[in-house]
């Protein structure tokens, strides 16, 4: 097969049997790879009703057809599975080097099913995988779990064995607990960490030395052309100087810098904790994904005489928000210290920060004491941010509670209306009030308020390709389909994001560098549609539990309380009007479940 | 004087592009693959992640691997291009070259040794979106600093 390696490995922990399976050709080519398989087969086999933390949940490592057989940004892989943060589906994906080791040892996916009766990692070389035992690992931090497994390895294989793993978050089963690659790069979303941790599964160290076979191996050099057109553009400069923190003064400037628990939508220490700021005092160099031209990674690292000390990657824009935006943080060394120790702990730094600003808002409104945390934890407060985050991860007094997420607490504490996010997943750095689209993409999330499901910033910012307003509901539900469908096409194939958005017309350049690796001749329309289909079946995936249109909604925050300031000032989302025109144009029913005719339609069955 | 790969270490982001578009350029039977294992040019990280380092052959001018390798006449030097060349057909495989040359740019591949011998058009130039690689002819100065690069950082 091109594109695919045509092989699923299945690793059941209860029993340590594992298996080899051929790739289904027909299910490969109808759900793409990555999200859209993966999702295809926990819908075909999985106990939906299971609990997430529970043997019976399935937890999928997923590579898509273009992980690493493309030169543009396609070192990506995925893990798939039913959440312990939002109870619906979810794919989390992470770059970095992990992947490609994955891909070249000759599987498209890897399947956990069960629970090992004691801690071990799945160690593949190539065609043989073993589970080993992992006692001496449970309860390492994410790099040291990474280098103990490589000190057993084989001296002449270190350098080409990567690492995936869980932190002390993942094993304490916190709700949003993420698997490291590569002991810094985070699949942070969604808890899949503690899906890992629940089944005693501690890591997956790969080694591979095969090849990705590809259809047309001219007609994928394109990909060089389009690296150096992004490259060359206003954004594409930015973005290789000042990678994702550059969003910290795009958003700012439009009142969409999410502030304060999503109070305002802009930052006024913004520029102490944006690009240039993180350029100046903490980048060491820009590093890449493998097989990225776009070195988005920011390697970063506290000087010695700073007042925090460590180095690592990050943070990217969303943390920048998340810990610093979000919680009047404007001290970009407390920020980096706070992503490293999350992405040590192995703990999404985006949930963590709208757990912490729930907690900040639910202690000032008086609803949780400071005798329930131990400490007192008001806005800003980078010490007593730190100490609880901690807790979190290792599992201490609050930090147990803490530990189950920012929905859990506002509701445990009589203000569901704090807590920033959908189907209980926090929100990412984009307030929607000041963009609205992104506030209904959120809505209608497969899996709550994530940024990879579809991000309408280039359009409704950038203007990118044509400019619209982002304070109106007109276009959007056309839009945040068009991203959605679009992304989950570009997603399931093993891609970044991150070119097809900084593309004017993105899902025909991947739509051609996907026949070139397949050996298809595909449209646009095809592609589309195959991304309708993924993104439907997890829809389907969520109905089948009882997901609706009840479940797809923002905070009060953002419906009913006027924007605060600047250009979006008075503003609100106007969820339920623009719901009712996406569900129809998405040909679902007014309560958002997909027809038996639009199910058809895609050959959903 | 010899045109080889020239590094620069400054521009360099750790992607390994040059690498996953050398191995397109090694391909065999007809199979069309990317396969970094089979690529002539291999990318190092440094303990700390402060230096990468692009490990390609640098056509030494006293050459450790020709005078490590037992087969009489499997490692030469192009008369014409001064590239240093592995005859694939009389390499035994016993990897001697591979731990002769202390810059960490020959590689074993299904049981050969390889090693840049310095394609017309390189792939890895030409994927290389930061500019770190150019094919030249390197100074004097360049050659002690990427000697010193490859075994400050290995492979």
């Amino acid at each position: 097969m091109n594109g695919w390696m045509g092989t699923i490995l299945r690793v059941d922990l209860s029993s340590g049997v594992i298996k080899r399976e051929a790739l289904d050709p027909d299910l490969a080519f109808n759900y793409v790879g990555g999200r859209g398989l993966a999702t295809k087969i926990l819908y075909d086999e999985l106990d939906i009703e299971c609990d997430p933390l529970s043997p019976e949940n399935m937890l999928i490592f997923a590579n898509g057809p273009a992980t690493l057989a493309l030169g543009l940004s396609s070192g990506r892989s995925m893990v798939v599975t039913k959440s312990p943060l939002t109870g619906t589906i979810c794919s989390s994906n992470a770059g970095g080097y992990f992947p490609a080791a994955f891909k070249t040892a000759g599987y498209d996916l890897i399947i956990f099913t069960g629970r090992s009766d004691h801690p071990v990692y799945l160690h593949i070389n190539d065609d043989k995988a073993v589970l080993r035992d992992a006692s001496d690992l449970w309860g390492l931090e994410a790099e040291e779990t990474d280098l103990t497994i490589l000190k057993k390895v084989n001296p002449k294989q270190r350098r080409e064995t990567k690492t995936a793993c869980i932190g002390p978050a993942g094993e304490n089963l916190v709700r949003f607990a993420g698997i490291v690659h590569d002991g810094h790069r985070l699949a942070a979303r969604s808890g899949v960490g503690a899906v890992m941790g629940s089944k005693n599964l501690k890591a997956v160290a790969i080694r591979g030395t095969g090849g990705v076979r590809v259809a047309n191996a001219e007609e994928l050099l394109r990909a060089t052309l389009i690296a150096d057109h992004i490259k060359t553009t206003d954004l594409g400069i930015a973005f290789e100087e000042f990678g994702t923190p550059l969003f910290v003064d795009v958003l700012n400037a439009v009142n969409a810098m999410p502030t304060k628990n999503f109070q305002y939508g802009f930052f006024e220490d913004g520029d102490l904790i944006n690009g240039a700021e993180m350029y100046d005092r903490t980048l060491v160099r820009s590093k890449a994904c493998y097989g990225c031209p776009l070195n988005c990674g920011r390697n970063t690292r506290l000087a010695d005489d700073a007042k925090y000390q460590g180095r690592g990657d990050g943070p990217e824009y969303e943390t920048l928000y998340s810990l610093g935006s979000n919680l009047l943080n404007g001290d970009i060394e407390a920020v980096t210290k706070m992503n490293y120790i999350c992405n040590q702990m192995g703990m999404d730094a985006i949930d963590t920060g709208v757990t912490l600003g729930t907690i900040m808002e639910l202690q000032e409104i008086g609803h949780l004491s400071e005798a329930e945390i131990g400490f007192p934890i008001t806005w800003g407060d980078a010490e007593a941010s730190i100490r609880l985050l901690k807790m979190i991860a290792n599992a201490e007094g609050f930090g147990i509670e803490a530990g189950k997420g920012g929905r859990y607490l506002a509701e445990k504490y009589n203000a569901p209306e704090v807590f920033m996010g959908s189907k209980g997943q926090g929100f990412a750095a984009y307030h929607p009030r000041a963009m609205v689209g992104q506030g209904l993409l959120f809505a209608t999330s497969p899996e709550g308020g994530n940024h990879t499901t579809g991000n309408t910033i280039q359009q409704e910012m950038n203007g990118i390709p044509t400019p619209m307003d982002p304070l109106t509901a007109e276009g959007k539900p056309q839009l945040v389909i068009k991203n959605q469908n679009e992304t989950a096409f570009i997603e399931s194939m093993g891609v970044c994001i991150f070119p097809y958005m900084f593309l004017e017309n993105g899902l025909e350049a991947f739509t051609e560098l996907y026949n070139a690796i397949i050996g298809a001749e595909l449209t646009e329309e095809d592609t589309f549609r195959m991304g309708e289909r993924i993104f439907n079946l997890e829809r389907m995936f969520n109905y089948r539990l009882g997901f609706t249109r009840k479940d797809d909604t923002l905070p009060k925050r953002l419906t009913e309380t006027p924007h605060p300031e600047g250009v979006a000032e008075g503003n609100v989302v106007p969820l339920e009007q623009m719901l009712d025109e996406y569900y129809q144009l998405r040909g679902w029913t007014i309560d958002g479940i997909p027809t038996q005719e639009k199910l058809e339609t895609l050959e959903i069955v | 004087m010899t045109k080889i790969i020239v590094f620069d270490q400054s521009r360099c982001t750790y992607c390994q592009l040059c690498t996953l578009y050398c191995s397109l350029a090694f391909n065999k039977d007809g199979i069309v693959e990317f396969r970094p294992a089979q690529a002539r040019i291999q990318v190092a990280q440094n303990e700390d992640d402060t230096k990468y380092a692009a490990h390609v052959c640098i056509q030494c001018e006293e050459a450790t691997c020709m005078s490590a390798c037992p087969v009489e006449g499997c490692i030469t030097r192009n008369p014409n291009t001064g590239v240093v060349e592995i005859n694939e057909d009389l390499c035994i495989g016993c990897g001697k070259c591979v731990k002769a040359c202390e810059y960490g740019a020959i590689f074993m591949v299904d049981g050969k040794a390889v090693k840049c011998e310095v394609c017309d058009d390189p792939l890895c130039v030409k994927a290389c979106a930061m500019q770190a690689l150019s094919l030249e002819e390197p100074n004097e100065k360049y050659i002690s600093e990427i000697k010193k690069l490859y075994v400050e950082v290995p492979l």
